[in-house]
């Protein structure tokens, strides 16, 4: 077993984790659901998390790796009461079917967005290249990530 | 006219807590005590379990249980029609995937350690892999009555009359089949409860089925299981059937321990062992005069089921009535056979058999039009149903009949066809070596469940009036990303007269609900619509004469409730809603009413396929513009263009969704999508080898027309629309491709190996 302490959406986690625990795993046994396995192997993306502010996919970050740095998942863009621009276009442009994809896809924009606060398409589409989704086409995905980028910037300005 | 309160614009219900991450999947359910479960499954496709050795995966650390035939606690049965299936082997192995054991154990990671310890021998024996062949003398035998399970046909008509058409067209498509890559993989959580009932959390479409499989798993009366559909990762037919295995599994590990089980699939078991869209060879033949009206058709349709029956016979009933297509044609014989295979396992998928069979006559369809020198759309003017001919090919006339050719008109105009297709001439004038080309593929379907299914063609919705004036509905059909509760909260609420927000929609739970059927064939709408709307028939017979008092009317006819007010055009006085549901609490008046559907008995004659096949129907059709690069074989999709015959929308964000993600789905299917089998076995169990569509891989645009003239049975006038959104996408892609190769293809899907091997000079066809 080896000791880690890490920062999760703000809160400080220490513990003893077994060698070959992934991130992911580690997230969901603390009761950090959101982040959703759908294939254990780094090709589904629903999994994604910012380390560090970077956005990586947890399954293929072990535990162990990830000792000392901080981790956010959906949970730190937004609530209910407070929702991130980007959770509110993706819900109001329709870009939400099944889900399951939606709260890592939801990071993958973020980073999106602060890399190109003006996104094209192009870097949309590159962007979410790596949150498979199956029910929606990206179409309205896509579409929603360029109104929260406009919003993003309009709030910026005030 | 929309009638008011229909397509607001309202996001739907779901979706803010789905986008907060506070949604709970199966996987997310945690109980006291809980236990996870796996199974141990066959790597080989056929042969004889000689040897199963447990006694190391019993003694591992964690295990609390290890199930095999020899000690599963129930009914060592799968089969939902057809007795043909263990849930555990008990001698013979008929496909890879196969389950020999099942493990319980404190930890997933104990469970999964425990079963790489369990020892078995599979003696193999040969097996089958070519549905072709499969029927031939001295065939293996997958299942012991032999391997052709059921035939279905059509019969109208003499099409041995036609022998002497102007034009025959003949050949062999072969299709395959795909995976349902829902990103939710399967599972249940099983959880007995303390007085000898159960409770399962499980991912689902049909929490119906799951119910009375475990029941009859456990031996027990059906009251006694009740089933939560946890919210549910995407299903596309692949959560139809299939689930009640896992669910089995997961109720026969907790049955033997007595805690709760959670039991969910890993990705790559989840892809070799669950249901799959069907691969077919589809054997097409066309009678047509030099007019291009075509006198008669043969199709031969080969199904094939893999080693169990499933629901394999469901689905072709469906492929044979649809092989021929929306064209009104005098001389049909189909001929439509179920065939056991040691490959993989055959079911439910989006379009339930009508995509690979319309790839098929839609390729039919455009090499008659060339043969003729007609264009694909006036080719399917001439042959396609009309209030002339009105006549499909069960023999009924459809009603709406007419709006094929106005499908036709629209998507012609929206898609640019004219245009485009002129652009392509001028670049082949240009340069030989451009590549383009674009395809058009046209479907009929009908929209709830064929004459074979009816009885199960119903739906249940219970729908209370709280004091306060806001509402909950429990539905029986079930959400599983495509907008159903959307559309159920909005039909609410219009029904009503109220704001859609008020509706509260409740996920199915099998003990509040009527057996509503599965949530499959595009029938959500229709059959979970028309019951929330009976419900609310029962009840606004209770609140306008209330309102009608409250508004000093004698009776309540031409009483209105529209936004929470009540009004009458004979008089300035309202009452909202609120003050006639105290009026309704305070005389103590039943504020709930539980609606009921069903679709309308039908006659039809299995032997010929003539009859009422599908209560009714509706058209669809997609324009696929695509940039074939002849070196690589890859496929660029550029532009498609949907046109569906929807009655009336009801949730507009939602349609949209339908149509693009069925768009993108249907892409992936024709171009990407390859199940490798190597007898039996899946070698691409995974995304990183079976490929999707991403972001990066959807066209540069995608237009949609909605045809909206209501359909009489449908609530509000609307009818389904999932299925079709996918169901033409691979045939106008076979078809795009076809032209910008300038030569007949015959295969799905178009890989780029294989586009490499079609656009060689030498290749094989016409050009």
């Amino acid at each position: 077993m080896i000791p880690i302490q890490m920062e999760i959406n703000g809160q400080t986690i220490e513990m003893e984790v077994a060698p070959d625990l992934s991130l992911l795993d580690l997230l969901r046994a603390v009761g950090v659901d959101s982040v959703k396995k759908g294939c254990g192997e780094g090709d589904c993306g629903a999994c994604g998390v910012l380390l560090d502010g970077v956005y990586v996919k947890s399954c293929l970050i072990l535990a162990a790796q990830a000792s000392g740095r901080r981790v956010e998942t959906v949970e730190s863009l937004g609530n209910v009461e407070h929702p991130h621009p980007l959770q509110t276009a993706f819900v109001e442009a329709g870009a939400v079917q099944c889900g399951f994809c939606i709260p890592s896809m939801l990071l993958a924009a973020r980073s999106v967005i602060e890399a190109h606060p003006e996104p094209t398409v192009e870097q949309i589409k590159e962007g979410l290249d790596g949150n498979l989704c199956r029910c929606t086409g990206y179409v309205k995905q896509i579409e929603a990530v360029q109104t929260a980028a406009r919003v993003m910037k309009e709030e910026d300005h005030e | 006219m929309t009638h008011p309160g229909l397509d607001s614009g309202a996001p739907r219900p779901d979706a803010a807590t789905k986008a907060m991450g506070r949604a709970r999947y199966c996987a997310d359910v945690q109980l006291t005590g809980m236990l996870h479960g796996v199974i141990v499954a066959s790597p080989v496709a056929s042969g004889i379990l000689s040897g199963l050795d447990v006694s190391a995966a019993e003694a591992a650390p964690g295990v609390v249980a290890v199930l095999t035939a020899a000690n599963l606690p129930g009914n060592n049965r799968v089969g939902l029609i057809f007795d043909d299936q263990p849930l555990l082997v008990t001698d013979r192995v008929r496909m890879a995937g196969d389950r020999l054991a099942l493990i319980a154990a404190t930890t997933l990671e104990a469970a999964q350690r425990a079963a790489r310890l369990v020892k078995f021998t599979i003696d193999p024996l040969p097996g089958v892999h070519d549905v072709r062949r499969a029927l031939e003398p001295g065939a293996p035998l997958v299942q012991e009555q032999g391997n052709l399970l059921k035939e279905f046909f059509v019969k109208r008509g003499a099409p041995q009359t036609c022998r002497d058409a102007d034009l025959v067209l003949e050949d062999e498509f072969v299709i395959g089949g795909q995976e349902h890559a829902y990103l939710e993989t399967q599972g249940t959580v099983a959880e007995p409860q303390p007085d000898g009932s159960w409770l399962l959390h499980s991912t689902t479409q049909c929490p119906f089925y799951i119910r009375g499989r475990v029941a009859r798993f456990l031996g027990l009366p059906i009251s006694r299981v009740r089933v939560r559909q946890t919210v549910t990762g995407g299903g596309f037919g692949g959560k139809e059937d299939y689930p009640d295995e896992p669910a089995m599994c997961a109720a026969a590990l907790a049955k033997a321990t007595g805690r709760p089980v959670s039991l969910i699939l890993p990705r790559d078991q989840d892809m070799q062992m669950s249901t799959k869209r069907h691969a077919m060879v589809v054997r097409h033949k066309l009678y047509a005069s030099l007019s291009g009206r075509i006198r008669g058709v043969e199709v031969q349709v080969l199904v094939d089921a893999g080693a169990y029956a499933g629901l394999s016979t469901v689905v072709a009933e469906r492929a044979n009535i649809s092989s021929v297509g929306p064209y009104d044609i005098e001389h049909v014989s189909v001929l439509t056979q179920v065939i056991y295979t040691n490959n993989l396992f055959g079911g439910p998928y989006r379009g339930f058999g009508a995509p690979q069979v319309a790839a098929a006559h839609e390729a039919q369809m455009d090499r008659l039009a060339r043969a003729v020198g007609q264009d694909p759309f006036e080719i399917r003017r001439i042959n396609g149903v009309s209030a002339k001919n009105p006549e499909f090919t069960s023999g009924e006339a459809l009603p709406q009949a007419h709006l094929y050719g106005k499908l036709l008109d629209e998507l012609e105009e929206k898609s640019g066809w004219k245009r485009e297709k002129a652009a392509i001439a001028a670049a082949r004038e240009a340069d030989p070596g451009a590549c383009e080309g674009i395809g058009l593929a046209t479907i009929i379907y009908g929209v709830n469940l064929h004459w074979g299914g009816q009885r199960l063609d119903r739906g249940g919705a219970y729908v209370l009036i709280q004091a306060d004036g806001t509402v909950n509905a429990a539905v029986g059909i079930t959400e599983m990303g495509q907008g159903a509760l959307a559309a159920m909260r909005t039909i609410c609420a219009a029904g009503l007269g109220i704001d859609e927000t008020r509706v509260q929609i409740t996920e199915v739970d099998t003990a509040l609900v009527p057996d509503s059927g599965p949530t499959v064939a595009s029938r959500a709408t229709v059959s979970g619509g028309n019951a929330v709307l009976d419900a609310v028939r029962q009840l606004n017979e209770r609140l306008l004469p209330l309102a009608a008092g409250k508004l000093g009317l004698s009776g309540p006819e031409g009483v209105v409730c529209r936004d929470g007010v009540y009004s009458h055009p004979s008089t300035t006085v309202t009452t909202t809603f609120n003050e006639v549901v105290a009026l309704l609490y305070g005389r103590r008046q039943n504020p709930g009413a539980l609606g009921w559907f069903m679709s309308p008995e039908r006659e039809y004659d299995p032997a010929t396929g003539q009859g009422r096949a599908y209560a009714f129907y509706t058209f669809g059709g997609h324009v696929v513009r695509v940039r074939v690069d002849r070196a690589t074989g890859l496929v660029t999709v550029r532009e498609v263009t949907a046109a569906h015959d929807v009655g009336k929308i009801i949730h507009g964000l939602s349609a949209e969704g339908q149509v693009q993600g069925g768009v993108v789905q249907g892409l992936g299917w024709a171009l990407s999508e390859e199940l490798k089998l190597d007898a039996g076995r899946l070698k691409n169990p995974g995304f990183t080898d079976y490929l999707i569509p991403s972001s990066m891989d959807i066209p540069e645009r995608i237009n949609i027309v909605f045809l909206e003239e209501p359909e009489d049975q449908g609530p509000f006038g609307a009818k389904g629309l999932g299925e079709p959104s996918f169901i033409s996408v691979g045939a106008a892609t076979l078809n795009a491709v076809s032209h910008a190769l300038g030569r007949d293809v015959s295969v799905l899907p178009l890989t780029p190996e294989r586009v490499v091997g079609l656009a060689r000079p030498d290749a094989e066809g016409t050009p």
